[in-house]
């Protein structure tokens, strides 16, 4: 007990560090749960007045949620399943310590730092959930199996993740099964054929069955039973994978402390991941002897993109912009201008992360490109294209999984999604900006893209809005608004290469 | 390769590929008690791929491996009790104190209370780090860095100490204490391995020397014996002779490591 105590405090310490060492950073914290935690009670008391209180499906839609929460810990597995300091490999993996006290100590920290942060914001959302509703005691009951589900989900997504660690055959391909079997009956709400959360068997629906049950009443007794039988089953895979020597697996996958926001630790984790991935992204080449350098800058950034882990945010925000699309396909059968606007409006923080991780992980190697002064103005304008590029294609998925809305508003998405990256390219170009924390330049990127997307989008929404009574003359505007439009931002980022710093 | 006394360190046939590509191609050495051993050779040569095998943080494809008597494989944590590791780069927590990070590593090695920090002062004094103790280690040079990992790597008294570049970015004062701990642990009849591209500081450092190439000891004994191998001459320097055996040494490569393994987790 005592190596895990150690091996605890040390992680805690570590990752908490630059908290415990700035009264402004505690201050802060504190200041932001007094104003977000009185908003967590009154959100609960005035739960049940949600549309999604009185859902007929909600045990299938917790299901979801819970299956959800699952499959992030799996994806979470493919770095290695552990929260490691790069000290820890390198100081206690060379100590006679037991794997098991590890990874004991590793899972202690993984639910401190994941859940038991949430155990406030829970406790004060079902105090006002209590006050309204009066059922305590299924309330109570819900906020522990909630608590054991998510322990249970570091527990597998721990021992998983050592199996892809050890380079175990088919354990990433069955890590990846599990995940799109997790979510394959979301499908349902697209399709009838395939069975919703509330049918199939999973940890995460048997959980929802007894949160569901204790609050609402019905059977507890039957999913609690399924429950228990995928805690016992999870927990003796775990204890076969911790008998092992796991040391010469463990991965240095916690650069970056609570609130430390050194982006290019941040984008080596996002490359690391990606490397845990597998070897796609060294797979896929682009050969840039070809083409004019304009089209060779665009595939080199097109790579970067896909190698230095950007793809990951990427991804994860092509994600939301799905849920964003099904969300309002669900809400409305026609399509929608909110709809496509909402898509647009969540694109935008796609270039602005691609200029963030530019920014971590490619300024300071740019000397190569300030080298040939002629092409650093061809470089900025590839990177803009291949942002544009990617961000367009994230922005049709997630309008494919939603309502499109009017061809017009569609335009406006396109626009907004242009003029976002060649914002975010023309920031980072024309200013240096700082990777480490909490300075005013770090965010530059997240203040000026919004609203300058947004003013170019808005004159097409308008013209959207009001196409009815422009009649034949709205077409003709909007195109020749997105002509100039994609002509400025073009060589808006040639221009800002001229002010280039390295 | 039979050692003449109960040796510190025995690496027998070891073996070692990433994805397919060689690191360690049968390498064996023994480190007897009371000696510094160094270990030079070229970038990639595998010191350090070998060192990591030594210290638990890389598994071999092939090959035996005995610390003070125990076989690895046998049981691959109990032995770590007695060794100290210093990796080649350092990377340290960056929000905790010197202080803090020694005692975490002390505590760990389940070190007395009283022992611990006695030791630990004892450290960070001789390594010149008493001033900063109890300072970020962000705020920490490069060298304070590789001092403080130094220490970490000593603080539980090892028997067998595994260094690998010790002395990059470190001070005069600074190397000459790093020395001198190293030379401390031999006097305890404990074994010291030094991995090093300072070809001076290991021929002035280490009892014996295996020059390391391609995976393999191109040649392996004390400055006159390797002089020798060499046929550098009386006065050639460890740089000489290292140049010679290393230029030697393109000895054609075994295609593939012995099939049966003698390690339990052996391909």
């Amino acid at each position: 007990m005592g190596r895990i105590r150690t091996v605890y405090e040390f992680k805690v310490r570590q990752f908490f560090g630059p908290v415990f060492r700035s009264a402004a950073t505690i201050a802060f914290l504190g200041l932001a749960g007094l104003v977000t935690l009185p908003s967590v009670l009154v959100a609960g008391f005035f739960l049940p007045d949600t549309p999604l209180w009185r859902s007929t499906e909600l045990a299938g839609l917790f299901g979801a949620g819970l299956s959800a929460f699952l499959a992030f810990d799996l994806l979470f597995a493919v770095s290695g399943g552990t929260l490691t300091h790069p000290a820890e490999i390198d100081f206690f993996a060379t100590a006679p310590l037991r794997p098991r006290q590890y990874l004991a100590a590793d899972l202690l920290f993984q639910f401190t730092v994941t859940d038991a942060l949430a155990i406030p914001v829970l406790g004060l959302g079902a105090i006002g959930l209590g006050l309204r509703t009066g059922n305590w005691a299924g309330i109570f009951s819900s906020i522990v199996v909630f608590l054991l589900f998510a322990a249970m989900g570091l527990v597998l997504g721990q021992a998983m993740g050592l199996a892809v660690a050890a380079g175990k055959r088919g354990a990433k391909s069955v890590l990846v099964a599990m995940v799109i079997v997790l979510l394959l009956p979301s499908v349902r709400w697209y399709s009838p054929l395939v069975p919703g959360y509330a049918q199939v068997p999973f940890p995460s629906t048997a959980a929802a069955g007894v949160i569901a049950g204790s609050l609402f009443g019905g059977d507890v007794l039957g999913p609690a039973v399924e429950f228990a039988l995928f805690g016992v089953a999870i927990l003796v895979v775990w204890i076969v994978q911790s008998g092992r020597d796991i040391f010469p697996n463990l991965r240095p996958t916690m650069r970056v402390a609570f609130g430390q926001a050194d982006l290019r630790k941040v984008a080596m984790r996002q490359e690391a991941l990606t490397r845990g991935l597998g070897r796609l992204t060294r797979r896929v080449t682009v050969d840039l002897m070809k083409g004019a350098p304009i089209a060779m800058m665009t595939r080199f950034h097109l790579m970067r993109i896909l190698r230095d882990g950007s793809i990951l945010m990427v991804g994860l925000l092509t994600g939301i912009l799905v849920v964003i699309g099904a969300a309002n396909r669900v809400s409305s059968d026609s399509p929608s201008d909110f709809s496509a606007f909402t898509t647009g409006w969540t694109a935008l923080m796609i270039p602005v992360i691609l200029s963030f991780n530019w920014n971590a992980t490619e300024r300071a190697n740019l000397w190569t490109v300030a080298m040939a002064p002629k092409y650093l103005g061809t470089y900025f304008r590839g990177f803009y294209r291949a942002a544009a590029v990617v961000t367009l294609v994230a922005s049709v998925v997630g309008a494919l999984a939603g309502n499109a809305g009017s061809p017009i508003g569609v335009v406006a998405s396109i626009l907004m999604a242009f003029a976002a990256c060649g914002t975010a390219v023309t920031v980072v170009a024309a200013v240096k900006i700082p990777t480490d924390a909490f300075s005013l330049k770090s965010v530059l990127p997240f203040l000026v893209v919004p609203p300058v997307a947004l003013a170019v989008g808005g004159p097409a929404i308008a013209v959207a809005i009001f196409a009815g009574s422009l009649g034949l003359i709205a077409w003709p505007l909007v195109i020749a608004y997105a002509v100039l439009i994609l002509y400025l931002f073009d060589r808006l980022p040639r221009r800002a290469a001229l002010r280039f710093e390295l | 390769m039979a050692a003449p006394v109960p040796a510190s360190l025995i690496i027998e046939n070891l073996w070692k590929r990433y994805d397919g590509k060689p690191a360690v191609e049968g390498l064996s050495l023994f480190v007897q008690p009371g000696e510094i051993f160094g270990l030079v050779g070229p970038n990639g040569a595998g010191k350090t791929t070998t060192l990591k095998i030594v210290v638990g943080l890389l598994k071999p494809d092939y090959g035996r491996i005995v610390v003070d008597g125990r076989d690895v494989a046998e049981n691959p944590f109990e032995y770590k009790a007695g060794v100290g590791y210093l990796p080649e780069s350092t990377t340290l927590p960056d929000y905790l104190t010197g202080l803090e990070f020694l005692t975490f590593v002390g505590r760990l090695r389940e070190m007395p209370r009283e022992a611990l920090e006695a030791r630990i002062a004892d450290l960070l004094r001789r390594l010149d780090l008493d001033g900063p103790k109890r300072d970020l280690i962000v705020t920490y040079s490069k060298g304070m860095r590789q001092k403080l990992g130094f220490a970490a790597s000593v603080v539980h008294g090892p028997r067998m100490l595994i260094l690998d570049e010790p002395l990059i970015g470190v001070d005069p004062a600074g190397q000459h204490a790093i020395k001198e701990e190293a030379r401390a642990v031999t006097r305890q009849r404990g074994a010291v391995v030094v991995s090093t591209h300072m070809l001076d500081t290991a021929e002035k450092l280490c009892d014996r020397i295996a020059v390391v190439h391609r995976g393999r000891i191109a040649a392996m004994g004390t400055l006159a014996e390797l002089r020798g191998a060499a046929r550098t001459g009386a006065d050639s320097t460890l740089e000489d002779v290292f140049l010679r055996l290393t230029e030697e040494a393109a000895i054609p490569l075994s295609p593939e490591p012995p099939r049966r393994p003698r390690f339990p987790w052996g391909r």
